[in-house]
């Protein structure tokens, strides 16, 4: 085994730049953030129509489905906090396990899929009321652990 | 986008060269605009895999942030790559890996590609500035061994970061009672003896 001290160069970046407190940084980056919502929102309503109305009869083309819906689902990540609906990303990551655990067991079932797109249109209606939405996540929790159950959920910014 | 408490500490990315590799662009533009706030004017964004390669081999780079997934199977070998082939100082640039979700397939191969640090989306300002900060303070050598080139990964010397678990039973405990001003037993001397045979 080789062992290798190197300058860590990101310290000495900081060290030399002016100092700003760390509270500052993170309300500018907020602020920031706070002003990409509507674009978010639109990216979001993309990928959302993206997703498939049903899957086709040709296993291959199914997989192939399932795998794109992955794709899809895995881009909202993120997406959907800073558009202002941070249920919709816990509803994608579900989406994501599901997908993910139908794959490697070479399943192809629509209706676990199904529920989660279904899920995650009515998440995005402006009138749903708030209690209705954590229902809705239970719910997805519950079916994200019959098909996926080796994989409980993480939260955000948790380590892998 | 609420965010827990900000650490108290001073940071600053002015002049941090940042390079930030995401196929996907609005995720790219989430983390692009949190780097702005915190003060990062030389940001390099790389939307394909071989631009990415062709930033690291012309110019060096303090903080490399990616989403490997995004890239497709071709994303996941970045890391190791980077620090396999790469000289340095771009060898050993500080590596801050950020995921929407891993196919279960794969987490092996990101967890021991040699990036630094590796968290999930959805990222707020203030776990990306803590990730960041801690990046900064670490002070563990890079290993290479036949199947893993990057940062040591036995947390002997630096305590994981606030609010995350270590990889051994024992890192938040004996971090925690050193921090309080406690004594190290012999099992921690033990334990840290033997991470550094």
């Amino acid at each position: 085994m080789k062992i290798t001290y190197a300058k860590n160069r990101l310290r000495d970046a900081l060290d030399n730049a002016p100092p700003m407190m760390a509270s500052m940084a993170v309300k500018q980056a907020e602020a920031l953030l706070g002003e990409m919502q509507h674009e978010c929102l639109a990216r979001l309503d993309v990928l959302l129509s993206a997703f498939p109305q049903g899957l086709a009869g040709d296993e291959d083309v199914r997989r192939a489905q399932i795998r794109e819906l992955y794709e899809t689902s895995r881009r909202m990540i993120g997406v959907a906090t800073v558009a202002g609906i941070p249920e919709m990303d816990i509803a994608a990551r579900s989406l994501c396990e599901v997908a993910d655990a139908l794959l490697v067991r070479q399943k192809s079932d629509w209706e676990p899929l199904r529920v989660h797109i279904s899920t995650m249109h009515l998440l995005r209606r402006p009138d749903i009321p708030e209690p209705a939405k954590g229902q809705l996540l239970v719910a997805l929790e519950s079916l994200r652990a019959k098909i996926a159950p080796a994989t409980p959920p993480r939260q955000a910014g948790t380590t892998l | 986008m609420s965010s827990a408490k900000p650490p108290k500490a001073l940071l600053n990315l002015q002049r941090t060269s940042v390079l930030l590799a995401d196929a996907d662009m609005m995720g790219q533009s989430i983390v692009v605009q949190m780097l702005i706030g915190f003060g990062a004017r030389t940001i390099a964004r790389c939307d394909e895999i071989a631009d990415v390669r062709r930033q690291l081999t012309s110019q060096p780079y303090d903080l490399v942030i990616a989403d490997p997934a995004s890239f497709g199977p071709d994303g996941y070998d970045l890391i190791s790559w980077m620090r396999r082939d790469l000289p340095a100082p771009n060898r050993h640039a500080s590596v801050l890996i950020i995921t929407g979700h891993t196919e279960s397939s794969r987490i092996g191969q990101l967890r021991d590609s040699g990036a630094n640090f590796v968290v999930s989306r959805p990222l707020s300002a203030t776990v990306l500035l803590e990730r960041i900060l801690w990046m900064s303070r670490e002070k563990r050598p890079y290993v290479e061994t036949l199947h893993y080139v990057g940062p040591d990964r036995r947390w002997h010397d630096v305590p994981p970061p606030a609010g995350t678990a270590g990889r051994r039973q024992k890192d938040l405990e004996v971090a925690a009672r050193i921090a309080a001003g406690g004594e190290m037993n012999q099992t921690d001397i033990d334990l840290i003896m033997n991470a550094t045979a």
